[in-house]
């Protein structure tokens, strides 16, 4: 088993993109820069506390929306639009996690020198389910691979508990399954959420 | 010049000035002082639309009324190359026609959660939080499939009136308390939407920095 957590599966977000997460209780803008590169900053920003996922990606720095601070891929301030000529303080930095894309699915905070296995997949879709984690992982069943994956179906299963009762289904499939294939996986997911939240309400 | 009767943060308004914006269409805005002054429900605008409603389009010679009509009359009227609303194209114009019933689902839960929170209406914020929850879990599962095939859009290769109709009160969730962190493949095609040149913001929907220049 490593540390590391999912967050999304490698193609639910798009380069250039941001959103939040949430990983062991702590709140994460998560950005896909426009080269490629993942991050994962704590999800605020230094200047006045903005949420960086409201912010936007430009090249290979993450802006904040409400004053435009700009910060590059080590999380330290490049630029302050408001004071244009001022080298910002290297004190002015987002505190970062470590963050890589393996194996169909986006990944946060584990040892970078031991990452998940490089296993060619697909991202297929991330759905929302209203229970924890343990309930959803005992419902999918299956003996968990090293990076804490389980199969559904064809697919890989990969889970990330968002809180205390809302836990995270990222799907991935290997790259050459088809669109009709895919589609039906969508389904049975949706039937499993519906399932397993009628199992914890019931 | 068409007139529209408008109230800036009503999503529903939206739609129209987004639409005819998309289609380069100017329109002779009017606004309606829907809160506080409930200018909507006073005599002089019932005179116009005895359902109260907004948005309303004088077009010189009908007056409309219900935003998914609207649509449908600028794009009957106004699109040249007829992709806004695909007549000629049965399945396709199904599809859109099912989107604008969809659309009303929206308002009817988010945009119901929205007034709560935002114009203080009385009611159930709870069932009003909850039905907007199912409904936007049916589009995510919606252009999650569009996405599987490859697709950005609800209805077409392009965008439709359909994705005019439907985006308003999605984008506009947060307002009405509900965050749109579990709608991974609503966030993409939001982001498609706001992405369409001639794209104009409302009050809670901006515009895309990064695609703007640098200061």
């Amino acid at each position: 088993m490593t540390d590391w957590i999912p967050v999304s599966t490698a193609t639910g977000l798009r380069r250039g993109g941001v959103m939040r997460s949430f990983v062991c209780g702590q709140e994460l803008a998560i950005w896909h820069s426009a080269g490629g590169a993942v991050h994962a900053w704590d999800n605020r920003c230094p200047h006045r506390g903005m949420r960086l996922s409201h912010g936007f990606v430009r090249g290979e720095q993450l802006a904040c929306l409400y004053h435009g601070w700009h910060y590059g891929a080590d999380g330290a301030c490049t630029a302050i639009p408001a004071h244009p000529d001022l080298v910002p303080p290297a004190s002015i930095c987002v505190p970062t996690s470590p963050c890589i894309e393996a194996g169909g699915f986006v990944w946060v905070g584990g040892d970078p020198a031991h990452p998940p296995a490089e296993i060619p997949r697909l991202g297929l879709r991330s759905l929302h389910v209203e229970v924890p984690l343990a309930t959803l992982r005992a419902h999918l069943g299956g003996t968990p691979d090293a990076d804490g994956l389980v199969p559904f179906g064809i697919a890989a299963a990969a889970l990330q508990a968002w809180d205390d009762r809302t836990t995270v289904l990222h799907l991935a499939t290997p790259p050459k399954t088809s669109t009709t294939d895919r589609i039906a996986l969508s389904r049975a997911a949706e039937a499993l959420r519906r399932e397993v939240e009628e199992w914890q309400t019931a | 010049m068409a007139t529209l009767y408008d109230y800036a943060l009503s999503g529903n308004c939206y739609k129209v000035r987004l639409l005819a914006a998309l289609l380069e269409v100017p329109l002779d805005v009017q606004a309606v002082d829907f809160y506080p002054g409930r200018a909507h429900l006073a005599p002089a605008f019932l005179a116009l639309n005895p359902a109260g409603t907004l948005p309303v389009l004088e077009t010189g010679e009908s007056v409309l009324t219900q935003s998914s009509a609207i649509l449908g009359w600028l794009a009957a009227t106004q699109d040249p190359t007829g992709r806004w609303l695909p007549t000629d194209e049965p399945e396709t114009l199904a599809r859109v026609l099912g989107w604008l019933a969809f659309a009303d689902r929206l308002t009817a839960t988010v945009g119901e959660a929205r007034l709560h929170d935002m114009l203080r209406k009385p009611l159930d914020i709870d069932a009003a939080r909850a039905g907007a929850k199912q409904v936007l879990r049916q589009l995510e599962t919606a252009l999650a499939e569009r996405q599987i095939a490859g697709q950005s859009f609800l209805a077409a290769p392009h965008p439709t009136i359909a994705d005019i109709a439907c985006f308003p009160y999605a984008a506009l969730a947060p307002d009405g308390g509900i965050a749109l962190d579990p709608y991974p493949a609503i966030r993409d095609w939001i982001f498609a939407i706001r992405s369409l040149p001639g794209f104009i913001t409302m009050p809670g929907i901006h515009a895309l920095h990064e695609v703007l220049d640098q200061p």
